[in-house]
């Protein structure tokens, strides 16, 4: 049975972010985290990607664009949810200081991702997908550290398949090299949550 | 160490949820759990029910129109189809995943799916 969990909007929203980097110098705890504020900044990764979009083609008119936007709202979707989901997690009190400071770092870089993910998609013409208002996470079942984590390394690790799916399927190259740049760091936000949950942190070659 | 593990390991099974080890599934179902869960409605729909059904029906999940106007029903062949290349089948679906080549993944995939009637475990 899951139960339905709503984000708490006002931790969520935008303004009210902190920048991966304000995350990992803080001496974050859980109070901290929760309270933090400071800007988003726009990585230099999301300037990039969105520079090396071709302009002739940044209107939302053609099938091809048309395609592009639903692959990075799709993406944009699935990274709202991990946001939520170490949300979750760091609220759920069950997190050591020392690991929880690692779950707001990749909280921080999901935020980071669904910002480029949107600004491709703005600079396309379209409009990027929001979060759920409601997340059906199976809350009840989150009963240790590492019930949290396993949970944060099954959504990173679904993440990497999803990325690697979409990739072939963009029109501009300059998309699938972003989501290549995400999907390594989703890797390796795996192979650390892996480490730390006692398993081998890069069990294969090649992942699919 | 050995204890320490067993105790993850147990852990594991009893954290059934997002743990695919716990499910029935086959190992290639990650490449689902990105956007899919068996039980409930994710990026993607849930799979629980879903087969011998039209496509788009599970309640609650905002589908493409393209795949809603599609009057697919899944069986092993049209989900066979949609797992290849679901963009040659359904143009326009948001399932933007590019399909899987190898069609004995696929088929273990779809055992899995034709499984998940929702009485089964993995949809509680
Ligand atoms: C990137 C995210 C993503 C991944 C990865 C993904 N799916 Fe999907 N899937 C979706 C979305 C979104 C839809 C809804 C499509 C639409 O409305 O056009 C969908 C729809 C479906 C449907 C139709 C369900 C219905 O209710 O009609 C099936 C079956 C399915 N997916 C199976 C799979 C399987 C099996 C895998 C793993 C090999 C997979 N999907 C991987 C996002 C994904």
């Amino acid at each position: 049975m899951s139960v339905q969990f709503s984000k708490p909007k006002t931790l969520l929203s935008v303004d009210a972010l902190p920048t991966a980097s304000t995350v990992t110098q803080e001496t974050t705890n859980r109070r901290s985290f929760l309270r933090s504020g400071g800007q988003l900044t726009l990585s230099a990764m999301a300037i990039s990607m969105l520079s090396g979009l071709n302009a002739k083609v940044a209107s939302a008119s053609d099938k091809q664009t048309m395609m592009d936007i639903q692959i990075l709202n799709t993406a944009i979707a699935a990274e709202h949810e991990a946001v939520a989901a170490y949300q979750v997690g760091a609220e759920s009190g069950l997190l050591s200081s020392a690991i929880l400071n690692v779950a707001v770092q990749f909280q921080g870089h999901h935020k980071e991702h669904i910002d480029a993910l949107s600004k491709a998609v703005g600079a396309l013409g379209g409009e990027a997908a929001g979060p759920l208002a409601i997340y059906q996470f199976s809350v009840e079942k989150l009963k240790t550290e590492t019930d949290v984590l396993t949970f944060a390394a099954s959504l990173e690790r679904g993440a990497v398949s999803a990325y690697a799916g979409a990739i072939p399927l963009f029109e501009q190259r300059e998309l699938s090299k972003a989501a290549a740049s995400i999907l390594a760091d989703e890797a390796m936000h795996w192979a650390v949550l892996r480490q730390v949950l006692g398993l081998n942190p890069v069990p294969g070659a090649f992942f699919s | 160490m050995s204890v320490c593990r067993a105790v993850l390991v147990f852990t594991c099974c009893v954290f059934c949820s997002f743990n695919i080890s716990a499910y029935a599934a086959p190992p290639h179902y990650v490449m689902c759990m990105g956007c899919h869960s068996p039980s409930y409605n994710r990026t993607g729909p849930k799979h629980c029910g879903v087969f011998g059904q039209l496509a788009a029906r599970q309640e609650g999940f905002q589908y493409s129109e393209a795949l809603t106007m599609s009057r697919l029903r899944w069986d092993r062949q049209t989900l066979d189809k949609f797992l290849e290349s679901p963009a040659a089948i359904v143009p326009g679906t948001s399932m933007t995943f590019a399909g899987i080549t190898d069609a004995n993944v696929r088929a273990q995939l779809i055992d899995y799916i034709e499984l998940l009637t929702t009485d089964h475990n993995d949809c509680r």
